[in-house]
């Protein structure tokens, strides 16, 4: 390594020395004083330090470091060759001297930089020196040396192949372009033949070392084709195209074809898809001459690379036309898209060894150049049809990895962010082959991620959203278990699609409404088909899911009818009637498909009450009178109450029209019913909160107070009655303790003192209120005597500093069933209390229970004084 | 008949890939200008000759020798053994493209880690912003973030080529006399609307024809190569003014 760096060094030291002696010999003084005769002498010195780059131990990155440096000299000469010719010589006798030189490579630089300074010179046949030149350097055969003198004459003669603003474009306009490229071909072919050389020769280097050395030279070859491109830009546009595509590209892909060379192959195509401007790769015929080469390249050249910079330079070529409005240099996009399309197939079948990863990055590149066409979105759907089509074709003889995956997705996703609206939705409707594709992924939340672009890219109302088009987006879900049961809400998006809530005033209601319906009834029966195969419990639950989504889609189309009904009356009188019926009858028959009986009642009662919005009393009474039959099967308690509850509420809520209508006994009836099923309610709070609830049925409440005038009343008689037997019940049952006993107490207080407050004063006389005090007082007493004895008990096991925060009610309350809840809603019992035994903790919570009743009453007891200073009636009442 | 000697300004052009170091050098050579993009592959020179004041307020001609380089690295596969020799380097960005910016201080350093200059701490570097013809809603470098860089730059140039070496590290300068008048100047220019672009190289050829003068000083002293009297007589070569006609 280090006897390396110094002959390199060496070399380097050689070639400055001569450089001195060279620059004295030619420097402007001494020429006068020798009259020429320095020049022989100088190229003895030239010879030497010439004789560096005879040499060839070193890697090809410290040769150009000499090169750089030789090349530097020689400008020298080539300067003095260039001012004294006629002066002190003649260049003929020059170049003639040259060629008595005894070395081989020295002689070429030499001869080169002599012919060079007469190609500067008008009256040298230059076309003759040019073609001496390359000949000459046919002589040498090292890969290095010969490359490097090549590369000589190109750089020395370049000036000759551009278009420079001097008076030299008068002066080599003598050489016509077709000698030039003629020039450049040949000695593009000869340099490529050494490169390739370099490759196999020298033994004892390793293929990693050649490899790297191939690489580092592969510019000196790439500097012909600059050279090219230099020269077809001296012509015309439309000439240069011409040229190109009928001259040069067919004799430089030939060369590439026929070397069967894997890196001349890659880096050749490569640069030339890179130097040359975009228009020569856009022409047709050009296209046409790449891809007939792609398939003919060796076995293992990367076809793909290749492919995808053409395809993004054709691209690049369309972006920039069309950012200079340059309309007319139009690309023909459809010609050039099935040329590639054809390319892909006859790839598929000359190469069945190319693994689809490799047509799947050109697909990838050829979906933008389909999307870059300036064509209707039906033939954009036509031509990714195609490729789709190609695709699925593919597919099946493929293992098909994460990664294939991951492209196949990158292609679908690569169709986002252009401006073609609703694409996706297009294709997903219009092309049976992109179905086809989405439904032969294999990676199931790949499937999910792509429908769910094409779901969240569709605009929702759109006027085409057809029941056929809706079958086809559906169709994408059957099959599909892990969307139904991990991501139904995708399809909740869809049925989302179906039911528009906008009124347009102009458009047909009766057919919207008729259609939206349809479609709610395809997915009816769409789901019902596809629940069959989601029996297993859990799924059904998600089944539940998707059927309730549609239920709110339902909703959303009797809401709609209801908007209708304010605003224009008049429409809403006209529309069908039974239209309503069989929206209704279809809704209770998918709410019946619910697994769910809370989900059943729940979204039954809530039916109820759309109907009654548009005055389906029969209807709502209907779905209203299910939901109590199907009250004692199969729910729990809870669950029971919170639907008697809802119940309670609807019919509080619906009074009014009940009365209105004509339906005050159903009310009275309904009314009465639920009272009763609330009073046999098993767990006394539930019961308790619900009779309570229940006495609502018969007030009208504070704010309809003025209504009351005209059709609803209370009646406090009621009121009374159940209250009565709710008191009667508590006080005379034995398995009723004392602290529910004082809980439900409190409650009827609360309740008896609203309806006192508003002036209910008939039944719930003071001394009635007084004497429900006084009970509830009497039984407090016992509570507190238990929780006494409680702190007696635990007195020792409480620790002084924590007793106060164990013992502390803060940021708690009693729910409406009798436990305790924190502020922030977790259960605190069995959680906060893990370090005292079971038994103990009972106690603990029983405690606490009792402690929150205190704390009710004694609210309570603050609300009566408080209320007292404004009405002197609860002066009266005995706290 | 015999020809004023002439000076040999070399300047090397370097840039990202794409941010206009052809176009630039088409401009200023050949007055031409494309919107076509070629890459350039490898390193190749233009030529083109003016007349310059040189230090000593006397006209020079000189031929600026323009070093097109390749932006992109896998097109430089022979080296940068063609930075030696250099007497300016002109810094490439494009204004509509961010990372090209930031990338300039890299290309710096590697110019000064592989050109062997005997001054990294006032060799000289101008900076060009191109592309200001496109629409100021594309461009994602201000002006503010160019002057901070220029700031950054100059401040790190006096430890040269150690700056890239040493993972950016500022070291303060030991020998601070040559750290004077350092100051880089940019350029905002387009070679697409011919803004700025002769004005740019104009100073760009100041800088160089300095810096060469700088070094053919320089090189009397040095006594390293056994040669150096040999340069003597060039030097005499190029202060007479040999004109004989």
């Amino acid at each position: 390594m280090s006897q390396n760096n110094s002959s390199k060094h060496d070399s380097s030291i050689i070639i400055k020395q001569q450089k001195v002696i060279i620059v004295r010999l030619l420097n402007e003084i001494s020429v006068m004083n020798n009259n020429g005769s320095n020049l022989i002498e100088s190229f003895k010195h030239f010879n030497i330090l010439l004789m560096e780059l005879k040499k060839n131990n070193d890697s090809p990155k410290e040769y150009y470091k000499l090169y750089i440096e030789v090349y530097e000299c020689l400008t020298i000469l080539l300067n003095y060759l260039k001012g004294n010719h006629l002066k002190l010589f003649h260049l003929t006798d020059i170049y003639e001297l040259i060629q008595y030189s005894n070395n081989l490579v020295p002689r070429l630089y030499l001869m080169i930089t002599c012919g060079v300074a007469m190609l500067h010179i008008d009256d040298f046949p230059h076309i003759e020196i040019l073609k001496d030149m390359i000949e000459m350097l046919n002589g040498v055969q090292n890969p290095i040396k010969g490359m490097f003198l090549r590369y000589y004459l190109l750089q020395r003669s370049k000036f000759i192949f551009k278009n420079e603003e001097s008076e030299s474009k008068e002066k080599y306009n003598n050489i016509n372009t077709e000698f030039k490229v003629d020039f450049l071909i040949a000695n593009f072919i000869e340099m490529n033949k050494l490169w390739i050389r370099l490759q196999y020769q020298g033994q004892f280097k390793e293929k990693l070392t050649k490899l790297k050395e191939r690489k580092e030279v592969e510019l000196l070859i790439g500097y012909n084709l600059v050279q090219l491109t230099e020269v077809l830009d001296t012509e015309e546009e439309k000439v240069a195209i011409v040229l190109y595509r009928e001259n040069a590209l067919p004799r430089i892909l030939k060369q590439i074809v026929s070397c069967r060379d894997i890196i001349s192959q890659e880096y050749l195509l490569d640069i030339i898809i890179h130097i040359f401007p975009e228009p020569y790769h856009s022409d047709l015929k050009s296209i046409e001459l790449y891809l007939e080469t792609f398939l003919k390249l060796s076995p293992k050249t990367n076809i793909s690379k290749n492919a995808i910079s053409l395809i993004s330079r054709i691209l690049s070529y369309g972006d920039s036309t069309r950012e200079d409005n340059l309309n007319c240099v139009d690309l023909e996009g459809e010609l050039i898209f099935s040329k590639f399309f054809m390319f892909l197939k006859l790839l598929n079948e000359e190469r069945p060894d190319l693994p689809f990863k490799e047509f799947l990055v050109v697909i990838l590149e050829l979906v933008k150049l389909v999307l870059q066409l300036k064509n209707e979105d039906d033939v954009v759907v036509t031509y990714l049809s195609q490729i789709f089509s190609f695709i699925n074709f593919k597919i099946k003889d493929y293992n098909i990895t994460e990664e294939l995956n991951f492209l196949l997705k990158k292609i679908v996703f690569s169709l986002k962010g252009m401006d073609k609206e609703n694409l996706y939705y297009k294709l997903a409707t219009e092309s049976n082959e992109f179905h086809e594709f989405i439904v032969s992924l294999n990676n199931d939340y790949i499937k999910y991620e792509i429908l769910e672009l094409i779901i969240s890219s569709t605009k929702p109302n759109i006027e085409s959203f057809s029941i056929k088009n809706l079958s086809k987006i559906l169709r994408f879900f059957e099959n599909n278990s892990y969307v139904i049961l991990q991501k139904s809400d995708l399809v909740l998006r869809c049925f989302y699609f179906i039911v528009s809530v906008k009124v347009k005033y102009n458009e047909d209601l009766e057919g919207s409404v008729n259609s939206q319906f349809e479609g709610l009834q395809f997915c009816k029966n769409w789901l019902l088909s596809i629940r069959a195969s989601f029996s297993k419990p859990e799924q059904q639950l998600k089944v539940d899911l998707l059927i309730n989504g549609l239920i709110n889609q339902y909703w959303k189309l009797v809401k709609k009818l209801s908007i209708l009904k304010i605003k224009t009356p008049k429409t809403f009188k006209n529309l069908d009637k039974t239209l309503f019926q069989q929206i209704f009858k279809s809704l209770s028959n998918l709410i019946f498909e619910l697994k769910n009986k809370k989900y059943l009642l729940t979204s039954l009662i809530l039916s109820a009450n759309m109907a009654i919005q548009i005055f389906l009393l029969d209807i709502a009474n209907d779905y209203i009178e299910s939901v109590i039959q199907q009250l004692n099967s199969g729910l729990s308690t809870n669950d029971k109450h919170d639907i008697l509850f809802l119940l309670i509420e609807y019919l509080q809520k619906e009074r009014k029209i009940y009365y209105d209508n004509n339906f005050k006994e159903k009310y009275e009836q309904l009314a009465i019913k639920l009272t009763f099923i609330s009073f046999d309610l098993s767990n006394v709070f539930l019961k308790s909160n619900c009779l309570l609830a229940c006495t609502n049925l018969w007030w009208t409440g504070v704010s309809d107070q003025c209504a009351s005038q005209q059709s609803v009343e209370n009646n406090p008689k009621r009121i009374y009655e159940v209250i009565n037997r709710l008191i009667k019940y508590i006080t005379s049952n034995n398995l009723i303790t004392n602290y529910e006993l004082c809980y439900v107490l409190l409650e009827v207080l609360n309740k008896v003192v609203y309806f006192f407050i508003h002036g209910e004063i008939e039944y719930f006389t003071i001394n009635y209120i007084n004497n429900i005090f006084k009970l509830l007082k009497n039984n407090l007493r016992f509570l507190e005597r238990e929780n006494k004895v409680f702190l007696e008990q635990q007195q020792e096991s409480f620790n002084e500093e924590n007793a106060i925060d164990q013992l502390s009610t803060e940021n708690m309350f009693l729910d409406s069933d009798g436990n305790i809840k924190m502020v922030d809603d977790c259960r605190c019992e069995g959680t906060a209390y893990k370090t005292i035994n079971i038994d103990e903790e009972k106690s603990l919570v029983a405690f606490k229970k009792n402690l929150l009743v205190f704390k009710n009453f004694e609210t309570l007891k603050e609300y009566i004084i408080d209320q007292g200073e404004v009405d002197e009636r609860f002066n009266l009442l005995n706290i | 008949m015999s020809d004023r000697r002439k000076n040999i300004l070399k300047i090397i052009i370097l840039g990202d890939s794409g941010v206009g170091k052809t176009s630039l050098i088409q401009r200023y050579v050949n007055k031409k200008y494309t919107q076509q993009y070629k890459a350039t592959i490898g390193a190749d020179f233009s030529t083109k000759e003016l007349e310059l004041e040189d230090i000593n307020g006397g006209k020079a001609t000189a031929t600026l020798q323009i070093w097109d380089t390749a932006g992109q690295e896998r097109f430089q596969s022979l080296g940068v053994a063609f930075y030696r020799g250099a007497d300016c380097c002109v810094l490439v960005y494009d204004v509509t493209n961010e990372k090209s910016f930031q990338r300039l201080k890299t290309w710096r350093d590697d110019f000064l880690l592989n050109s062997n200059v005997s001054n990294p701490e006032s060799f000289p570097f101008v900076i060009l912003g191109n592309k200001m013809d496109v629409d100021d809603s594309k461009k994602q470098v201000t002006t503010k973030q160019a002057n901070d860089l220029i700031i950054e730059l100059s401040k790190t140039s006096n430890d040269g080529a150690g700056a890239a070496t040493n993972g950016g590290v500022t070291v303060s300068a030991d020998e601070g006399s040559l750290q004077s008048n350092k100051n880089i100047p940019l350029f905002f220019t387009s070679a697409k609307g011919d803004l700025n672009v002769e004005f740019a190289f104009q100073e760009v050829a100041r800088k160089a024809l300095q810096q060469n003068q700088y070094q053919l000083s320089t090189s009397m002293f040095d006594d390293d190569e056994d040669f150096s009297n040999a340069i003597n007589i060039r030097l005499d070569g190029s202060n007479v003014d040999s004109c004989q006609c």
